[in-house]
């Protein structure tokens, strides 16, 4: 109930009261507040002409970095008493310093500004609007509205940095680069021998073959090392990174942000496929720009369930054939023949998987039930990792509990030889 | 300040409503109308905005009452201004915590008092020129004076509740 219907309601009563008894020192209890309900309609704001500007520090951040709002509201109208000044902001920013609200008195013709500071998880945020209550002096009547601003801010996650990803995708691209091309030709590791041809750096002959052939001179041929196609695949499938309050999808995004980069910095084409309630793909690129790109889409992700696909759904058509893929999803049972049929293209395929159960036990009280639960459920998946391994799937199992550079030196800096499954 | 100034009104006001009563001999609205405002400061004290309202309400009441009783209005009227001055505060007092550090919230609350200080002394000038001037009418034109006061009423009211 408003202020202003109660103080009517109660002055009525009075009225009505003092009619009734014929008493007129009733009817004058009822001046007072008459009075005040005559007061603020005459002072009630009206034609209230506010128009607001916002800037910010920066429009794009890590997460867990503070950006300054300045605001500047400016009242092109008649004076106003009171005037409660909010900028509304989506539930994942935070204040940290300052406050994003005033209550000025604001002048015809003055101003207001002041800055404050925020802080945030990742995201995509839209600040566009600042809310104003002006009130007349007795607080009775009031007027709101919504102030239009411009103000977008990209809160992206952040980026480890990892030395190398070791892959050996079978396709490589025509640039020099650091993957091993499957050719020979200049490079760094030992490739093969071939005959000595015109134009082969004397260097390279093989001293000890040619003295075992008196007619010919024999060369070492070295690995050709190039740039490919990577294509990053992160699953933001609900069902399968959520556990009821709790989420690992912030894990499989630092993942991909780091390998992102990783990849990017090693000179290779990078493409990101979202799989969630929508697919989100962004083309692929190389260098620093498309870095940003991804970051920037990273920011704008959030997790749900496709309406259309019951199982990972991975359209082939957007991959180069025979590329590498890399796929970032804590994986369900029902994910190997998804997988299967990529291998089965000839897709090189690097898994990242956030350890779904660990991370889940980690939110449950301990007790025998759940240690038994854990240990029956963490064998059928390490059964169902060993299976992917079986058809030349690299996995990395990734416990979020330790730090994904950690893992990610152990587990994928190493130069990879030969796979089981053809790799 | 004005939560001081508030938490002093109100009881001021509660405590002339209660003593009308008590000097009348009427101990049990005088006893009641303690009781809810020792909940009522407790209620303040939490930041329970709602509790102002069914405050307001329980001393105009009884102060109506009272007035029907024919006790004393020397402790009724000065309760019901007060109460209603601590009424206001109080909702003000709830607005001021949206402010800032960094708000002239001074320059607001002198503003505040002045607007309270003049609104309630045209109300009291006006109850005293109703309860000192006594105008006999017939009973035609009170009616018509009654109509035109609940009409002027109900106009006030619709445009500030449009206005809100």
């Amino acid at each position: 109930m408003s202020r202003a219907f109660f103080l009517s309601l109660l002055t009525f009563l009075l009225v009505l009261a003092g009619l009734a008894a014929g008493e007129a020192r009733l009817l004058a209890l009822a001046f007072p507040s008459a009075v005040f309900l005559l007061a603020a309609l005459l002072r009630a704001p009206e034609n209230v002409k506010l128009s607001a500007q916002r800037t910010l520090s920066a429009e794009r951040v890590f997460s867990g970095e503070d950006v300054q709002v300045t605001l500047t509201v400016k009242n092109e109208g008649r004076d106003l008493e009171e005037v409660l000044l909010e900028d509304t902001l989506p539930d994942r920013l935070e204040v940290v310093e300052g406050s994003n609200r005033r209550l000025v008195r604001l002048a015809g013709g003055g101003s207001v500004k002041w800055t404050y500071t925020l802080c945030g998880k990742r995201g995509y945020f839209m600040l566009h609007a600042v809310r104003v209550t002006v009130r007349e002096p007795l607080g009775l009547s009031a007027a709101s509205q919504v102030l239009s601003t411009d103000g977008q801010l990209f809160i992206v996650p952040p980026v480890l940095r990892l030395r190398r990803v070791s892959i050996r995708p079978r396709r490589t691209r025509i640039f020099s680069g650091t993957i091993p091309a499957r050719q020979g030709g200049p490079g760094v590791e030992f490739f093969d021998v071939r005959e000595y041809q015109t134009g082969d750096s004397p260097r390279a002959i093989n001293w000890r073959l040619t003295a075992r052939h008196q007619q010919n001179i024999y060369a070492n041929q070295y690995e050709q090392e190039r740039v490919v196609d990577v294509g990053i695949i992160l699953d933001g499938r609900r069902r399968t990174t959520e556990f009821g309050e709790r989420s690992i999808f912030e894990h499989s995004v630092m993942a991909t942000a780091a390998l992102v980069d990783a990849f990017l910095s090693a000179g290779n084409r990078v493409g990101l496929l979202f799989y969630g309630k929508q697919i989100h793909w962004t083309m692929p690129g190389y260098g620093k720009l498309q870095g940003e790109k991804i970051l920037h889409s990273l920011s704008r992700l959030e997790p749900g369930d496709s309406q259309a696909f019951n199982e990972l759904f991975i359209p082939r058509r957007l991959f180069p054939a025979k590329s590498q893929l890399v796929l970032v999803s804590p994986l369900t049972p029902d994910d190997f023949h998804a997988l299967a049929d990529l291998r089965s293209k000839g897709y090189a395929v690097l898994v990242v998987s956030p350890d779904r159960v660990s991370f889940e036990a980690s939110g449950l009280p301990p007790s025998g039930p759940v240690s038994l639960a854990q240990r029956i459920i963490r064998m059928k998946q390490q059964l169902f990792l060993r299976r992917l391994r079986g058809i030349g799937i690299q996995v990395v199992s990734w416990d979020v509990s330790q730090p994904f550079e950690q893992v990610a030196r152990r587990e994928l800096e190493r130069r990879q030889i030969i796979q089981r499954g053809g790799l | 300040m004005t939560r001081f100034l508030a938490i002093l009104f109100t009881l001021l006001g509660a405590g002339l409503v209660a003593a009308a009563f008590a000097v009348a001999g009427f101990i049990l609205p005088a006893v009641l109308l303690f009781l809810f405002f020792v909940f009522w400061i407790f209620a303040f004290s939490r930041n329970w905005d709602w509790i102002h309202a069914p405050g307001l309400l329980l001393a105009s009441g009884l102060a109506a009452f009272g007035l029907f009783l024919e006790l004393e209005s020397a402790y009724i009227f000065p309760g019901v201004f007060l109460s209603l001055a601590g009424w206001d505060l109080a909702d003000f007092a709830s607005r001021l915590r949206l402010a800032s550090p960094e708000d002239d919230t001074r320059d607001l609350q002198r503003r505040h008092y002045l607007r309270l200080g003049l609104t309630l002394a045209i109300g009291v000038g006006l109850v005293l020129l109703a309860v000192n001037l006594q105008v006999r009418l017939p009973l035609g034109w009170m009616a018509a004076l009654a109509l035109l006061a609940a009409w002027g009423l109900g106009v006030l009211i619709k445009r500030l509740l449009q206005g809100n």
